[in-house]
């Protein structure tokens, strides 16, 4: 690979792929909806008209140097913004006299956030003859002004306001709304409320910030039947057992849907499909929505059953061939198991070991043929000493590493 | 400002308080966690390193693009913690075995050009461990990923067929086949994480205050 080539992929894996234009709350200074002259009431018209939560106050603009922070003995340390500079000054960890490291100023910036009284927090250092000089500017949380509850039946307003501790005055903390309302519409739907929507805008006014709050629940969606298509080798009683129903309560007719426990059924189920040999086997589910009722079908592609022709454990082998064959569980025409094959590697890992040989790799080589559905395996016991580097890659190869 | 009066009292009239201060501040929030401004640096100057840059001449766009990454990095990271998802050093290591055979090198020349291109092997170890994770949080979920069948694969052929001036320039389908899986395949899983991290974003609160815009 060349120098530009290699640079740009380590760039990929630092920054990955998906660094597309995504949806990011815009910075303030926003464009306030309402005037310092609106009523209560046009307050509240404007929260909910609003299309999102604001994000915090404006910050003080300006980066600073790109140089590190200053070293020494810190001389001076004070705060802007504190709403108790005693409390402050004890979260900062960082003490007049203290050798400063980036480490300690960014656990202090970290602490002094934790706090939770502020929206923003902000640390100037200066280097000075006697030390580094610290100013950290703290900004206050806006309060939240006017509220707009629109409850449900489930949740009605008293119990959305506390949730969300949705109180006049109260500080407004975006983070802690954002999580209430995930946490809130998470159990709806654990409720079979798959339509649940907990719609949470607002607007800044002055120094407050007005919350509109509105609860659709939706109806209760149950599940009108559960079927499996696609089973010829296996049974549908193997694999039905294997979906936690609790009791009636999910993924059974007159439950409701629970994603998470039907990935983990059919973690399961891919484990039954394995034991019958059908290593090519795919197991997807589709539901199918009907007004407040939704089927639920297990759709089950079989696939060959892949049979062991050749199996056989080579290469740098500790000891005698025949001590391996015995511990081997799968044999040359058992139909094909991955769970089997996992548990012979393990095997032959723990004889390595018993002969004192834990750096002893085992390789397993697979050679399927596709048109007579068998598989040739091969477990290469293979000794980290004895391998030899790699030779060179050839000069014209423009996608390999430069030497 | 008090500062200036406050610092002649102790004695510190030399101070240059023209000259630009060393800044700290709150660069991103996902959700109660805090991303400084000093964080994206440090990823920052990685990338700048890797161009044979200077951390100064890194743009507005590319540290917001830096704090982007950081923001869905915390993200991956509060879901493994949620959903219990490790990754042993020994998967590290292995993957770098990887690396280098597929550079068709030993892992020591490996690592020794990577130092050359600026990233120490802890960096470079990092990255993986978070690759690493990030590959097992979709593996969780390829479940939800469509499956590719032989039309999906016919009808990318066609599209290809159709983009070639000559059809007869195009490899067979069989020939193909192959390349037309990992094209696929790929694009899928680009799919499956775009959908992944929207879902994550909508759960939890996230703010960037730093980069283009701001």
């Amino acid at each position: 690979m060349r120098r530009e080539a290699f640079s740009a992929a380590f760039i990929g894996l630092l920054l990955c792929a998906a660094c597309d234009d995504e949806f990011i709350p815009p910075r303030v200074p926003q464009k306030t909806s309402t005037q310092p002259e609106s009523t209560p009431a046009e307050r509240r018209e404007a929260a909910c008209k609003s299309k999102e939560l604001p994000p915090p106050a404006a910050a003080k603009a300006g980066d600073g140097t790109t140089d590190p922070p200053p070293t020494g003995s810190v001389a001076h340390i004070d705060f802007d913004g504190a709403i108790e500079e005693a409390r402050a000054r004890a979260a900062i960890g960082i003490a007049t006299g203290d050798t400063l490291t980036l480490q300690k100023t960014q656990d202090a910036m970290k602490h002094l956030y934790e706090l939770g009284d502020y929206d923003d927090v902000r640390l100037e250092a200066r280097p000075s003859p006697q030390g580094p000089l610290l100013h950290f500017i703290l900004q206050r949380r806006a309060k939240v002004g006017e509220i707009v509850i629109h409850g449900g039946t489930i949740y009605d307003s008293p119990e959305l306001e506390n949730a969300f501790h949705a109180k006049s005055g109260a500080p407004y903390n975006p983070v802690a709304v954002v999580a209430t309302r995930t946490k809130l519409v998470d159990a709806l739907r654990q409720r079979g409320y798959a339509d649940a929507s907990l719609n949470v805008v607002g607007a800044r006014a002055g120094d407050n910030v007005d919350l509109c709050i509105d609860l659709h629940e939706g109806q209760k969606v149950t599940i009108d039947a559960v079927s499996f298509r696609g089973l010829v080798k296996v049974k549908e009683d193997e694999l039905k057992g294997l979906v936690d129903t609790d009791h009636g309560r999910i993924n059974t007719a007159g439950g409701i849907l629970d994603p998470s426990k039907i990935d983990e059924a059919i973690s399961k189920m891919a484990e039954v499909l394995d034991a019958h040999g059908l290593a090519k086997g795919v197991i997807q589910t589709k539901t199918t929505r009907t007004g407040d009722k939704v089927s639920l079908a297990f759709e089950v592609e079989e696939g060959p059953v892949i049979i062991v022709r050749r199996y056989e454990v080579k290469g740098d082998l500790a000891t005698d061939g025949g001590a391996y064959r015995k511990l081997l569980t799968l044999k040359s025409k058992d139909p094909f198991s991955r769970a089997k094959l996992l548990t012979d590697i393990t095997k032959i890992n723990e004889l390595d070991e018993k002969q004192g040989r834990k750096d002893l790799q085992v390789q397993p080589q697979t050679q399927a043929d596709d048109k007579n559905n068998t598989v040739d395996i091969i477990l290469l016991v293979v000794d980290p000493k004895k391998v030899k580097p790699p030779p060179p890659p050839p000069p014209t190869t423009s996608n390999k590493l430069s030497h | 400002m008090f500062i200036a009066p406050l610092l002649l009292s102790f004695g510190l009239g030399a101070l240059d308080l023209q000259s630009s201060p060393y800044v700290d501040r709150v660069a991103a929030l996902v959700g109660d966690h805090v991303i400084l401004l000093s964080e994206v640096r440090a990823r920052a100057s990685l990338v700048a390193r890797t161009q044979h840059a200077t951390l100064a001449q890194i743009t507005d766009a590319i540290m917001r693009q830096v704090a982007d990454h950081l923001v869905e990095e915390q993200l991956e990271d509060m879901e493994a913690k949620r959903l219990a998802v490790t990754v042993a050093p020994d998967e590290v290591d292995h993957a770098v075995e990887q690396l280098a055979q597929g550079n068709n090198t030993s892992v020591t020349s490996f690592l020794k050009e990577v130092d050359k291109q600026g990233i120490t092997v802890p960096e470079l170890k990092d990255a993986l461990h978070r690759q690493l994770v990030e590959s097992k949080l979709l593996l969780m979920r390829s479940s939800q990923m469509q499956r590719i069948e032989e039309k999906d694969l016919r009808a990318r052929y066609d599209q290809m067929k159709r983009q070639v001036k000559d059809p007869k320039d195009l490899k067979s389908y069989d020939e193909l086949k192959g390349e037309l899986v990992n094209d696929l395949l790929q694009e899928r899983i680009q799919a499956l994480r775009e959908d992944w991290m929207a879902q994550l974003r909508a759960k939890t609160y996230v703010e960037v205050r730093i980069g283009s815009g701001s």
